[in-house]
């Protein structure tokens, strides 16, 4: 088995059925993963800011940070592969919170309300979630399976 | 509960902070020149050698070999010289696994070196630079963790209890433990002669309403920072309590906190690759 690791504000997309794909302690970021299993295509970014217009020029330099300029590149580097819109399972995770009675940061859940938004302008729409709250996920979608895996911190880990 | 005197016992057991390192951060701190720190820097092989290595790094793409450590602080200027130091000082206590916190080798110094780099944009974006004891004081705020962790790991059914009551992780910790990583990482600054100012912002970075010096606030907010970035967030983090007041007091609106949050992600990359950090 292979890991390939997804830093922060990065996607990897692969067809290798022996890879992993993995990213690590999530916070408030969201992880979307993509899948398709007719091809053994799969994708996952790792964003943490919902819109790009909060930084343009980051964006340019560093799209997957985003989830308006992250999720489309992935979609469209997972159809590069060989992956077909409509056979994308897709699967979200993380966007969690610190506990913030001001409600100030709430960046998880502005983040998540983007990716939903962008998911379904995009045509796609989430088969599974796990997502909000105060823990921190972390997440690896495997390749050979789609089997996606989610390992939240204290607790344990469970299928998704 | 712990025997508090028994915890408190492995503070002693921790090597020193390098005396050198110390000495350089005060003359940072008073904005001595640099011919006042490069005796000093030459003093320790490890500090010069470090020093050299940076300068001459491709990042730096100087077109020949810098060999003194006078020559080399002009090039690097006080703000690497500052990384430069304070890291090699601190790397060793914070780089490794602390399981207690479900830190990964290399996680909690990587949450150390964002809280720093964090602690910095949130200065620059008001006085246009980095102040050195805060980011001292950033770098080292977690540092009672290294000795909390294996507490924290044989303590974390009684502390997830005490959390899921409504409870913030360190005042969980505080109470089935008897002490919690703050106090401890206050009592471990203060044995290390460390100046009031980081001793302070090190004990209260989870309740600044209690500091007197505005560091803890910033030191809050930057910690937050990186907790939501996900650098470093452990078991612990997302369940501490953010203060509300903090935003009023550092003068930031949601829509800064997201941009500095997005410059931080660049920042920590770019500390990556100049700093080896994995």
């Amino acid at each position: 088995m292979k890991q390939i690791v997804v830093g922060i504000g990065e996607y990897q997309v692969s067809n290798d059925p022996e890879a992993v794909l993995a990213t690590f302690s999530l916070g408030s970021c969201v992880a979307v993963a993509l899948y398709d299993p007719l091809v053994k295509v799969g994708g996952l970014l790792h964003l943490m800011l919902p819109e790009s217009d909060i930084n343009p020029l980051r964006a340019k330099e560093k799209p997957g940070m985003f989830a308006d300029t992250g999720i489309p590149l992935l979609l469209e580097e997972c159809l590069r592969l060989g992956a077909q819109k409509g056979r994308l399972q897709v699967k979200v995770v993380g966007g969690a919170e610190m506990l913030d009675s001001s409600g100030f940061f709430m960046i998880g859940k502005r983040n998540l309300a983007a990716v939903r938004k962008i998911l379904w302008q995009n045509g796609l729409f989430i088969m599974k979630q796990e997502v909000g709250g105060n823990v921190n996920r972390s997440v690896f979608l495997d390749l050979g399976t789609g089997k996606v895996t989610v390992r939240i911190s204290g607790e344990g880990t469970k299928e998704l | 509960m712990w025997d508090i005197k028994e915890v408190l016992s492995k503070v002693k057991e921790l090597p020193p902070f390098p005396q050198v390192a110390l000495r350089v951060l005060r003359l940072l701190a008073q904005e001595a020149p640099f011919r006042e720190i490069a005796p000093l820097i030459e003093l320790d092989e490890g500090f010069t050698a470090e020093v050299l290595r940076v300068c001459n790094s491709p990042f730096f793409g100087l077109r020949r070999q810098v060999s003194s450590v006078k020559e080399a602080l002009v090039y690097l200027g006080e703000k690497y010289l500052l990384e430069i130091i304070s890291r090699v000082a601190s790397r060793n206590y914070l780089f490794g696994e602390h399981s207690g916190y479900d830190l990964r080798r290399g996680e909690l110094w990587g949450h150390a070196v964002a809280c720093a780099l964090a602690s910095d944009l949130l200065e620059e974006r008001r006085k246009g630079q980095r102040d050195p004891t805060l980011f001292t004081a950033a770098l080292l705020h977690d540092i009672g963790k290294v000795i909390l962790s294996s507490y924290v790991a044989q303590a974390f059914e009684e502390i997830l209890k005490r959390v899921k009551e409504g409870k913030g992780f360190v005042e969980a910790e505080r109470e089935a433990i008897g002490i919690d990583h703050a106090s401890l990482g206050g009592e471990i600054a203060r044995s290390w002669n460390f100046p009031e100012e980081i001793v302070d912002a090190i004990l209260y970075h989870h309740e600044p309403e209690k500091s007197k010096t505005p560091y803890a606030y910033k030191v809050h907010i930057a910690n937050a920072m990186c907790s939501l970035m996900g650098v470093g967030t452990g078991v612990d983090e997302l369940r501490e309590r953010v203060r509300p007041e903090a935003y009023g007091i550092l003068g930031l609106d949601r829509r800064e906190l997201m941009l500095l949050l997005s410059e931080l992600c660049l920042r920590f990359e770019k500390a990556k690759e100049l700093f080896g950090l994995e």
